[in-house]
């Protein structure tokens, strides 16, 4: 049981809802994560974000501008691909949130692999996303952190 | 969305919370049962899978000193409780140790998903480090 959707049938699954203002919050979101976390297109930004976005992760400044400087600091634009590469697990909707659930492959000290999970959580304000949280811990390697670097082995 | 759907949602949240409060708030680990399905699937690196397994992890980070009266434990504050479908995420403030400062601890958002079936917790995921 759940392990990542790999396929673009099973994530479109994930999209659906009987609530339309769910099924578009999650739709922004997975468009957002094709386009801005693995495609790198900074200079897309507005389509996505709003102005004042705030941020909560510790490394990243909060607003939309500081959004695309960190995105040019951290990965290079790529081709659009039709779906999340990253190892997506689930989205759950609720009023303006949406949370993402991510598999996360890391290291331990002892340098043996293991699969955690990341999450990222969205709160959406008439069809941008306003504010964002993760477990991101203050550091500066996160500074330059490309997240397709977590795409799993076998993807 | 149907009125049956939101009441179920709600169900599942109400059982998430009960299960935090009485079995890792309260640590009396003998009601895990009433909440967690025996074969509940553990995505956490931290503990095996199964219910036994989970409740010898808590024992073994949390105490075994429990039950203790619901007014003498600590409760999270949570900033986010959602649901949809079978599942239920959590959101809350949480101080782990500070890989950049040994012996302290940072605040980081913490998370834990859970997917609740018939009453029932039978998944879990949260974004623990090993």
């Amino acid at each position: 049981m759940s392990a990542a959707l790999t396929t673009l049938e099973a994530q479109l699954k994930l999209l659906e809802s009987d609530d339309p203002k769910l099924a578009a919050n999650k739709r922004l979101v997975f468009d957002m994560y094709r386009e801005i976390v693995q495609g790198g297109h900074a200079d897309r930004v507005e389509a996505y974000f709003t102005e004042g976005y705030i941020q909560h992760n510790p490394n990243v400044a909060s607003g939309r501008q500081a959004l695309a400087d960190f995105l040019r600091g951290s990965r290079p634009a790529r081709p659009l691909e039709d779906r999340i590469m990253l190892p997506i697990v689930n989205m759950i909707a609720e009023g303006d949130y949406v949370v993402v659930l991510a598999q996360r492959p890391e290291t331990d000290a002892e340098g043996n692999p293991y699969v955690t999970s990341w999450f990222d959580f969205y709160r959406i304000e008439d069809g941008l996303i306003a504010e964002h949280w993760d477990p991101a811990l203050k550091s500066a390697e996160m500074l330059r952190f490309d997240p397709n670097t977590k795409r799993m082995a076998e993807q | 969305m149907t009125g049956a759907d939101r009441a179920v949602e709600a169900a599942n949240k109400q059982i998430v919370l009960d299960m935090w409060h009485h079995v890792i708030e309260r640590r009396d680990f003998a009601r895990a049962v009433d909440y967690i399905a025996h074969d509940y699937i553990q995505h956490s690196p931290s503990a095996k899978q199964g219910l036994a397994n989970l409740i010898a992890f808590l024992k073994a980070e949390l105490g075994d000193e429990g039950p203790l009266p619901a007014d003498a434990c600590q409760r999270t504050a949570f900033e986010f409780v959602l649901a949809e479908g079978d599942l239920v995420q959590l959101m809350f403030k949480r101080p782990i140790p500070d890989p950049a400062a040994p012996g302290k601890t940072v605040a980081v958002w913490w998370y834990d998903t859970y997917r609740v079936r018939n009453g029932k917790i039978v998944e879990h995921w949260d974004c623990a480090l090993d």
